[in-house]
Order: C-alpha cells, then sequence, then structure tokens
C-alpha cells in the first residue's frame, strides 16, 4: 500500500523519458558478424567448453536451420536477417575471471552504479543485504558476490559458463530436459550459441538464505542476447529469483532469445520473478528490443511448486510463455502478469498449464494493458490430461484498453480430457472509466497520477506477487511506461 | 464565496441551465431543491469540471478565483469538494492509498508540504473516531462492494480530511435509511464553520431536517426561481413543486 | 517434391459438374468455390480454424452425390415441432413438394433453383468468402437444392417454417449440400426452425451453407435441432448480417452424428444491434461435435450474447471456438459469451477456445469457459430430498443444458427445443 504512495510520488517526475540511455565505451572482442558452425565452435571454444558441449551446439544448429520461424503469434515485424548480427561479444578485460568486486573493471562497475544497481550500495542496504548478484555484462558473467555464503548453504549459484565447468554432470543432466532443443525454433537458436545465463542447485532440504537475482544488459550494437538459465531445487528446498534487465537506446531492433529451465523435486519451490523493461522502441516503433523467451518448469516432484510472476513493460516484440509441466501429484502452478504495451509495442505472451499429476493445481492471473497504438494478446493454454484426477484451474485474464488505437487480443485454449478436473477461465476486457478518473481529479490528483493510480489498482493481484525491492521497482515501471498515453 | 452568475450549460444541443445566478456566502449552507430533471446534477457536474459540461455562457468563482476555466484537480486545490451522488468503485486501490494520495496532492498544490506516514495516520484516525467509522473500512479497496451507506460515510470522511473550502453535496441522502443519514448529517454538520460554504443539493426535504439550511433555493427549468428561508423547504414538501412551477413563466 | 493432391480432392471432385440453365453469376461462384477448395482440400489439424476437429476421415469415406428423384423409403414423419407451422421437407437434401406443407407461404418460400434470377439471391450468395471456409465454398460448388426465404419490408411471415432435413441414407455412403438463402427486410419478422434428423445406422454426409442478411429493425429467430443418424456427418455454416437495429436469435440442439461442426458467422453491420448465439448438446459414444461462432462487431452500441452448454460421456469429444472481434469504429459494444462443458465419463473430453480480439476501448467485453464434472453439492442436495442418484444426475445435466436456451427470446421455440432434449433424456414431460 504505502509503496503506491510512493510510486504516486515519483510519478511526479512525468517527462522522465527511458533513462538507461548510454552506451558503455568498452572494447568488446566480437565474433565475426553471422551465424554459422563456425560461429558455434568460436563460442564454444572461447568459454573452453568440453566436447559433448560442443556436439549438443552442433546438433542444436543442424535442427535450426531444418526449422521455420513461428509466424502464428499476433506481431507484426521486419523479417529478422540472422546473419546481420554478432553472436559473441565480450569486455576485453576479462580475460581472468576476477575474485572479487576489487578485481572487476572499474570502467564496468561505473556502468553497473548508473544502471542503478551499486554492487557495493547493495551490501548495505537495510533489507536486501542478502541479494547475492551475478551480473552480466554483454555475454560474459563479470561478478558474483557472495558466493561464499551460499556455498555455507551448499546453494550453487553462478553463470552458466561456470557450471560447466565445475559441474557438468549437473548440467548435462538437466539442460535441455524442460526444454529440449528443437522445441521451438528460438529454443534451438538459443541451444546453439547461448553465451551465459545463470546456474542455480539447491541441495536438498535447503531453503536459500537470499534473494537471488541477475541484472542484464546489451551492449555491443547487433549483439543478441541468449541467455541460457537453469535452476534445479533438489527435495524440500527453496529458492525465490528474481530477473531484471535494462538496456540502452539503440537504433537497430536487437534480438533476446533466452531459454529458462526450472526443475522441482519433490516438496521443493522455486518462485522466480521477472521484471523486464528492455527499450521498448521511441513513440514512432524504431529500435526496441525483440524478445522471443522460452521459459519452463517441471514440477517433477510430488507437491512441489513453481511461480512465475512477471512485470513486462519493455521490448518493442515480446514472445514468452513462461509454462509449468505439473508432473508430480499436488504439484502447483502460478501465473501472474502484467504486461503493458505502449507507443508500437507489441506483446504475444501468456502461459501453458499442462496438468499431468493428480490433484494439481494452476492460477493464471493476467493483467494486460495497451495504449497508444500497441497489441497486446494474451495466448494460453490449459490442459487437462486423462491422468489429471482431480486437477484444478483458475485463470482470470484482465484487459484495459487506454484510447482506440490500440488492441488487447485473448487467444485461451483450454483442452480438458479428465472429468474430474476442474477448468475456470475467465477474461474481461474494458477501459479506464470515466468516472473514475473523474471521481479522482475532483480529489485533487492529477490525471496522469490518476491513471497510474487507477492501472496500478488493476495490477494489484500481481503486483503482491513480487519480492518487495522489485514491487516498488515494479509500480514504477507501470507508471512511467504509461505516461503520455492520456489525453 | 461560491459565486455563480448567469450560468448556461446545454448538454447535446440541450440547455439544460438556463442562466442561473447564485451566491454562498462563507459560513452558510445553502440548500438547492428541485424536481427531477432539473439540472441539479448537471450543475454539481459543472462546477466541478466534469468533460461533457462546459459551460456555454456566465462565469462561476471560489473565493474570486474563476472556476469555470481549471481542471477538476485544480479546482480540488482551489477548496472544491463534490460528495457524489453515485461514489465510484475503483477495484485494487485500498481507501487509505486513496485518501493519502489526494491529501497530499492537494497540499502540495497549496504549497504546503506533504504530510509524513505517520502524521497523516494520526489524522486518519482523529478523523476516523469523530465519525465512528472502523479503519478496516479503509483497507478495502475504495467504495468496493459498500453499501449506499458507507459510500455515503466514506465521501464524508474524504470531506473531513481534505477540509475543503467549499462543499457540495449531491444528494447525499438518496439510498440511505434514517439512521445512516443521520450519521451523515452529523458528520456534515461537524465541517459547518465560518470559513466554509456548503451547497446541498436534495430532492426531498427530509435531509434538511438534520441539516439545517441558512437558505433554500428552487432549481426548475435551469435556474433559481424561488429562494427563502428553511420554511421554504417545508412549503416545498406539503405543496410539491407544481406551485412554483406554475408561477413560472412557460 | 512433387505437390500432393489436395486431400479428399479424389472423394469431391466427380461430383464437380458443369450445370445447363444456370445463370453465368452462379456458375462463376461454382468454379470458384471448387477452386477455393481444390486449393487446401479437406481442413485438418493444421488449419488453426480446424485444429481441433479435422475433417480427414471424409477423405476416405467416399461419399457419392445423392440422385435425384430417389425413392427412398422414409417411414411416418415425425409431429411438428411448433404447432400451426408451415413445413418444407428434404429427402436427401432435395425439396419434396408432395411432403410439404407451405399453405400460405407462397410469396416467402420457394426452391432455390427457382429464384436464382433474383437479385437478392445474387446479392446474398455472391457475397466474399473468408478462406477458412473451405466446406462452405464446396457447398456452392456442389448444391442441387435448396430454399430461397424472404420476407418483404414491414412483412412478417404469417407461420413459423420448419425445414425438415431427412436423411434416408441406403448401401452406398450418399452426400449431399444443401443451400439457403435467407433475406429478413426492413422490420420484418420470421421464424424458422431447422431439423435435421436421420437413422442409427448408414453412412451419408450434410453439407449444409446458408446466406442470411437481417435488414434493419428486422427481427430473425433461427433455431435448429441436430438429430442426425449415428453414422452420419453433418456440417453447417451459416453467414448473416445483422442490420441497423435488429435481432439475429440463433440456437442450435445438437444430439446426433458421428461427426458434426455447426458454424456460424455474423457481422453486426449497423449500431443498436443485437446476436444471440445460443447452443446445448448432449453427446455419448465417439460423437465428436464442433460448435464453431464468429462475432464481428463493425458498429457501435452492438450486443453480443452467447451461451453453450455442453455435456460429454463415454467417449466423445465437444469442441467450441468462439471468436469475437470488435472493430475499431465499435464503440460501446457490450459482448459476453459463457461456454460450459460437463465431463460425464473416463474418456470425455473438451477442447475450448474462446478468442476476443478487440480493437476499440470504450467496450465492455467478457468471456467464461468452465469444464468439469457435476457438481456434488448439486447432486447431494437432490438426493437428500429423496431423488435416486441416476435421476438427480439426469435433473442436474438437464438442469445445465436447458440453462443454454434461455437467451432464445422466443418462448413457443425455446420450449419446442426443450421438449426435444428431454425426449432425448427420457425426461419428456418434466417441466
Amino acid at each position: 500500500m504505502s509503496a503506491t504512495a510512493e510510486t504516486v510520488a515519483d510519478v511526479e517526475r512525468l517527462n522522465e523519458k527511458y533513462k538507461y540511455g548510454f552506451v558503455t565505451d568498452i572494447e568488446a572482442e566480437n565474433a565475426p558478424k553471422g551465424l554459422s558452425e563456425d560461429t558455434v565452435r568460436f563460442i564454444s571454444a572461447k568459454k573452453n567448453e568440453p566436447e559433448w558441449l560442443l556436439e549438443w551446439r552442433l546438433e542444436a544448429y543442424r535442427r535450426w536451420l531444418e526449422m521455420k520461424e513461428p509466424d502464428w503469434g499476433k506481431l507484426g515485424y521486419p523479417t529478422i536477417d540472422y546473419q546481420d548480427a554478432y553472436y559473441y561479444s565480450a569486455p576485453k578485460s576479462n580475460e581472468d575471471a576476477p575474485e572479487s568486486l576489487d578485481d572487476v573493471d572499474p570502467e564496468l562497475l561505473r556502468t553497473y552504479e548508473k544502471l542503478g544497481i551499486p554492487l557495493r550500495e547493495q551490501e548495505m542496504l537495510a533489507g536486501v543485504k542478502n541479494i547475492a548478484v551475478d551480473v552480466v555484462f554483454d555475454s560474459v558473467s563479470v561478478a558474483t558476490t557472495f558466493k561464499k555464503k551460499l556455498a555455507e548453504a551448499g546453494v550453487i549459484f553462478s553463470s552458466i559458463s561456470e557450471a560447466i565447468q565445475e559441474h557438468p554432470e549437473l548440467v548435462r543432466k538437466y539442460m535441455g530436459a524442460v526444454v529440449p532443443r528443437d522445441d521451438n525454433y528460438f529454443a534451438a537458436l538459443n541451444s546453439a550459441v547461448f553465451t551465459d545465463g545463470s546456474f542455480v542447485y539447491i541441495p536438498k532440504g535447503v531453503k536459500c538464505p537470499m534473494e537471488l537475482s541477475t541484472y542484464f544488459r546489451i551492449n555491443a550494437e547487433n549483439t543478441g542476447q541468449f541467455e541460457r538459465t537453469l535452476i534445479i531445487a533438489e527435495e524440500g528446498s527453496y529458492v525465490s529469483y528474481l530477473e531484471g534487465c535494462t538496456a540502452p537506446m539503440r537504433d537497430e531492433n536487437q534480438l533476446h532469445a533466452a531459454v529458462v529451465e526450472l526443475v522441482t523435486h519433490t516438496d521443493a519451490e522455486i518462485k522466480y520473478s521477472t521484471v523486464q523493461n528492455w527499450y521498448p522502441g521511441d513513440e514512432n516503433g524504431v529500435g526496441g528490443i525483440y524478445n522471443f523467451v522460452t521459459k519452463r518448469a517441471l514440477c517433477a516432484g510430488d507437491r512441489s511448486k513453481v511461480s512465475w510472476t512477471q512485470v513486462e513493460t519493455g521490448s518493442a516484440i515480446t514472445w514468452k510463455y513462461p509454462s509449468c509441466i505439473l508432473q508430480g501429484d499436488d504439484s502447483q502452478g502460478e501465473f501472474y502478469s502484467v504486461a503493458i504495451a505502449n507507443n508500437m509495442q507489441q506483446a504475444d505472451t501468456g502461459t501453458k498449464m499442462i496438468h499431468m499429476g493428480k490433484r494439481t493445481r494452476s492460477r493464471i492471473i493476467s493483467k494486460g494493458i495497451s495504449a497508444g497504438k500497441a497489441q497486446n494478446s494474451y495466448r494460453g493454454l490449459v490442459k487437462m490430461l486423462p491422468t489429471a484426477e482431480k486437477a484444478r484451474n483458475y485463470t482470470q485474464c484482465d484487459s484495459l484498453l487506454i484510447g482506440d488505437q490500440c488492441g488487447a487480443h485473448t487467444f485461451p485454449y483450454i483442452e480438458s480430457q479428465n472429468r474430474s478436473a476442474r477448468v475456470e477461465h475467465e477474461a474481461t476486457t474494458s477501459k479506464i472509466s470515466e468516472d473514475q478518473l473523474f471521481y479522482c481529479r475532483q480529489r485533487g490528483i492529477g490525471e496522469e497520477e490518476a491513471v497510474a493510480l487507477v492501472v496500478n489498482g488493476f495490477c494489484r493481484e500481481v503486483l503482491q506477487q513480487l519480492p518487495m525491492e522489485f514491487a516498488v521497482e515494479a509500480q514504477k515501471l507501470v507508471s512511467i511506461s504509461l505516461e503520455g498515453s492520456v489525453g | 464565496m461560491l459565486e455563480i452568475n448567469n450560468l448556461h450549460v446545454d448538454i447535446d444541443g440541450k440547455q439544460i441551465i438556463n442562466g442561473l445566478t447564485l451566491t454562498v456566502p462563507a459560513g452558510e449552507v445553502h440548500a438547492i431543491m428541485g424536481p427531477n430533471g432539473s439540472g441539479k446534477s448537471t450543475l454539481s457536474y459543472t462546477l466541478a469540471g466534469r468533460d461533457g459540461y462546459e459551460a456555454t455562457d456566465g462565469t462561476a468563482t471560489l473565493g474570486g478565483a474563476d472556476l469555470l476555466g481549471l481542471e477538476p484537480e485544480e479546482r480540488a486545490a482551489l477548496g472544491l469538494f463534490l460528495a457524489f451522488q453515485y461514489p465510484v468503485e475503483i477495484p485494487g486501490v485500498a481507501g487509505m492509498t486513496f485518501v493519502k494520495t489526494a491529501l497530499n496532492a492537494v497540499r502540495t498544490a497549496r504549497g504546503e508540504g506533504e504530510l509524513s506516514a505517520l502524521d497523516f495516520l494520526k489524522l486518519v484516525r482523529a478523523r476516523l473516531k469523530d465519525l465512528g467509522i472502523d479503519e478496516a473500512m479503509l483497507k478495502r479497496p475504495v467504495n468496493a462492494g459498500f453499501s449506499g451507506g458507507e459510500k455515503k460515510r466514506n465521501e464524508v470522511l474524504q470531506m473531513a480530511l481534505l477540509e475543503p473550502k467549499f462543499c457540495i453535496l449531491d444528494e447525499t441522502d438518496s439510498g440511505l435509511d434514517i439512521d445512516a443519514l443521520k450519521i451523515v448529517a452529523d458528520g456534515v454538520n461537524r465541517m459547518r464553520g465560518p470559513e466554509r460554504g456548503m451547497l446541498v443539493i436534495t430532492h426531498y426535504q427530509r435531509l434538511l431536517d438534520y441539516i439545517k439550511p441558512d437558505k433554500v433555493h428552487v432549481l426548475a427549468k435551469g435556474r433559481i426561481v424561488k429562494t427563502g428561508g428553511p420554511e421554504l423547504a417545508l412549503e416545498l414538501e406539503e405543496k410539491g413543486y407544481g406551485d412554483v412551477l406554475a408561477g413560472l413563466a412557460a | 517434391m512433387a505437390a500432393k493432391e489436395p486431400l479428399g480432392l479424389a472423394a469431391f471432385a466427380p461430383s464437380f459438374r458443369e450445370r445447363s440453365g444456370e445463370p453465368e453469376w452462379l456458375s462463376g461462384l461454382r468454379r470458384d468455390g471448387f477452386a477455393r477448395f481444390c486449393e487446401g482440400g479437406l481442413p485438418t489439424n493444421r488449419d488453426e480454424a480446424w485444429k481441433y476437429t479435422s475433417l480427414r476421415p471424409i477423405a476416405r469415406a467416399k461419399y457419392e452425390a445423392a440422385p435425384a428423384n430417389d425413392d427412398a423409403a422414409i417411414g411416418d414423419l415425425p409431429a411438428l415441432m411448433l404447432e400451426g407451422s408451415a413445413r418444407a421437407v428434404f429427402i436427401n437434401g432435395r425439396l419434396a413438394p408432395a411432403l410439404s406443407d407451405l399453405d400460405g407461404l407462397a410469396d416467402y418460400v420457394s426452391p432455390l433453383a427457382d429464384a436464382l434470377g433474383a437479385e437478392w439471391v445474387q446479392a446474398l450468395l455472391g457475397r466474399k468468402v473468408d478462406d477458412a471456409q473451405v466446406m462452405y465454398a464446396l457447398n456452392a460448388a456442389l448444391f442441387d437444392d435448396g430454399l430461397a426465404i424472404r420476407v418483404p419490408d414491414g412483412d412478417t411471415m404469417p407461420r413459423p417454417l420448419e425445414i425438415l432435413f431427412v436423411a434416408a441414407p441406403g448401401e452406398r455412403a450418399l452426400m449431399w449440400h444443401p443451400r439457403m438463402a435467407i433475406d429478413i427486410g426492413q422490420n420484418a419478422r420470421a421464424t424458422i426452425i431447422e431439423r435435421h434428423i436421420g437413422p442409427a445406422k448408414g453412412a451419408y454426409l450434410a453439407n449444409h451453407g446458408a446466406d442470411i442478411r437481417v435488414a434493419d429493425g428486422a427481427v430473425l429467430t433461427h433455431a435448429k435441432a441436430q438429430l442426425e443418424g449415428g453414422e452420419g456427418r453433418h456440417l453447417a455454416m451459416a453467414r448473416v448480417s445483422i442490420g441497423e437495429g435488429s435481432i439475429y436469435d440463433n440456437f442450435v440442439l445438437t444430439l446426433g452424428a458421428a461427426l458434426s461442426r455447426n458454424e456460424v458467422a455474423t457481422s453486426l453491420d449497423g449500431s443498436d444491434s443485437e446476436v444471440r448465439l445460443n447452443g446445448a448438446y448432449m453427446l455419448g459414444d465417439r460423437q465428436h461435435a464442433d460448435h464453431s461462432s464468429r462475432i464481428d462487431h463493425l458498429a457501435p452500441d452492438t450486443r453480443s450474447r452467447q451461451v453453450y452448454s455442453g455435456a460429454i460421456g463415454d467417449n466423445a469429444r465437444g469442441v467450441f471456438q468462439g471468436h469475437i472481434v470488435v472493430d475499431q469504429i465499435a464503440q460501446k459494444t457490450d459482448g459476453h459469451q459463457l461456454n460450459r462443458a460437463l465431463l460425464l465419463s473416463d474418456h470425455a473430453e473438451i477442447d475450448s477456445k474462446p478468442v476476443l480480439e478487440i480493437y476499440a476501448d470504450d467496450v465492455k467485453c467478457s468471456h467464461g469457459a468452465t469444464a468439469g464434472d457435476i457438481d456434488d453439492d448439486q447432486l447431494f442436495y437432490l438426493r437428500a430430498r429423496g431423488i435416486p442418484a441416476e435421476q438427480a444426475r439426469l435433473l442436474v445435466v438437464r438442469g445445465f443444458l436447458a440453462a443454454a436456451a434461455e437467451g432464445l427470446g422466443d418462448e413457443a421455440v425455446r420450449n419446442a427445443m426443450l421438449a426435444e432434449l428431454d425426449k432425448a433424456l427420457g425426461l419428456e414431460g418434466i417441466e
């Protein structure tokens, strides 16, 4: 509640443009432009990967060549020339991995401070001091803090590159198990050229003592971000993971095709939160990130649980469907989403909940807001397999339209093959009513502020799911991303 | 304090307010009564600045400052408060959040600083106590699921918190039973003072038993057609609007 | 790689022939329709519009066009659904005037073949066809018979019209493609009930097409009871344009056919108009029934209401696709859709795809979809009052399905449909 009031106070800076608009001046060692088997080999060699992983990548690449880019989403964009981009970019100053923050290039550290995530200050912030930060600068992990504390608990939190070196057996066992390489076009691409991401392993019975988070940033021109994240929660464990992104202003579209795989064993739980504000393109739709992400959780163990919470306010194009395969009996999947599309943004996002086990439960709360000339679509699948005895799904899909130039669409697929399973799906579409706005304004609240207030109220149920520090940033983002949409 | 001069408002081509002139000095409570369709709600919306309710002629000022050229929130900052006939619901926005935002917005517009969270809470609790309202009501989203009586009390609570210079009560008694009416009237009467003016718009005389007006005006065919003391209200109650309307030129 | 022959081409090509005596516009329409069919062949799961209903089984069946003047024995015709209504009888897709009763409706109803010269028929049939409407295009290419129904401006059709389609399949698998052109003039009124019946055994394909215009201020009640034979396949497509201030009230009761798809595509072209699309279906064995609809709100202040209730048992499968599109100009649209399914057996299945595409902001649109078994609380309440379990289940199912008929404005028609439902449930005379 108090967060909302703070938000509203912040929104007084109404003309705040996308403030993360700058480029780090660091010489990057790129792979030659384009994508071929050689590119894949280059990446693998740069990362000093074992033979099996190179083969794994090459298999994915060959498969990718045979696949077709999906066109069923309600998205329109210029054809992507996959040859016209760099697939590897690393800051030169990072040949040897730093042991602590003191070893990190000061130029890089300044970059992070500008982004508002000063690593040192985080240590001192009350209540947030236990966050470990795995900062990814373009394609290589730069600093990982608090490794020692986590190591004490037996938690492994590192870059995926490191994990490949130090825990190859775990990576080999799980990577591709939840999202197979040929699952879809972008997953295949990612499997071939992924350059980094997070690896998290929570051992049996351990409740991870702090929230883990990762920040990303795309820098070098035309370098796509291909992160691969893998989180494994062993029996009885718990982890809360935060993912938040920022990116600099650019005139050429940048491709982002990430893959996130989560596995929960018996009685384990993963809470995965995302606040995404990649550069959305300017008012005329120029520039902006293309975000094609495959995120999937396998709730393998009985009574395991995965909760996806996302606040998507950025990107020119968003294509992502965080999903749960509810395999274990009594397992649960949740999806809470706020997706805002303004100006010329296009979003086609949603979730898939596949119920296999008995008494599995899923809950989907999706709030979509469209403004400007944007198109915002929810696409979801709820599937009750014949084995899903007494399973339950509840879906609430609400769309808010601001102005008559935008669109809000809902494409739900509901498939049930079990009589004892219950599915309940509801979707509504409306606008902010004149009555609500006038009521606020008569009480002295300015128009833009009133819109922000009503919209945050609309999104409340989702924003409540976020860990505190994210909730504040999220509310700010909601307000800022809607500026100029009314009047 | 509130001065309206020869106001004309037309809605969708129809002249609803047709040369309305009225003055309510500070410290006084005036009542406006009139048959349905006489333009009562139109008057309050026009004064508060709702889109679609623009004056085609005439003036309205509050404490000498022009109202009609201002946005709704600017009029609120000047000290105007409208207690709605049908207060709207705002899902997901807690009542407490709403009033705090409004109060701080108005204070900021007036050059006073925002209240600290603690001071605000103290203020709210004091007002809640005065009005006999449970704090729990403010934890719920604004007006969501409120009964008619609860909504009206919520309006009065906001009035008590925002401390406006001029209050317009738009059919505050509609939908209330006697008990609820007494509580609301009580809250309104507490707000009366030498620095504050009020315009009570009502169809029935009943409310005026509890909120005794200094003057009563009859609004018909878009203008004030008769003005009198409190006894005029009783007369209307007894005889209906027929007589008054009959006496008007067509 | 050589192009694969479109699926089903071999099954339908032999039926496509030049017909003498038809106006040029119709010949052109038929050629276009057949060409469209040949482009993709029978729709399968790969086509988004047919995602849950593949017509692949039809390719194997090799249906033959039902011959004219077939003296198929059909037994006694059932009683009228609505007392006092007129009746047009079709046997295997051909109008049988001897069995029909069109007294008093001579000015309103005629065989389609007799009305092909009329401008209004040409206008209706000639409307642009959507790419996905493959079977509808095929119907244009292959229809032999049908009805032309027209109610002039300001007029009311004197009696409701029941159109009874009787299937009398023989040894060979037969098919027919009846076509209807229905024009309800300004401020006119009409009530049309379709009824499709067939025997338990005998394979056939009925592929219906209907072009409907409800002019400004008119009201058309259009109900349908689909009681096709156990081995029959029933496809139907109705395209409806709805004018200013008018109402199109549609209800379908689906009980028969091994495979069926009932599709309605409507456009609210004039402001202040309303469309009601409601349906109830009950499936068993291996039945597959698909209810697909599309509503385009193309003018401001338009309303749409949809309620579909289905009870699915045995190994049957129900499919619901409800697409609502609100154009940018269609402010103040008020559209609501509800699709509910009861799964009554371990192998029953429901697939549901309610889609909203909204380009205007000042609208109130919603949809809801539910699936599950019968509510235990409801069952218990009935049994606690002494009603045996089996009957309690029937009553609950009946209530569930009957609720879909509440949106149907015409009470007599509603009662007629419910009576048909009760007959199927063994609950005749329940109300």
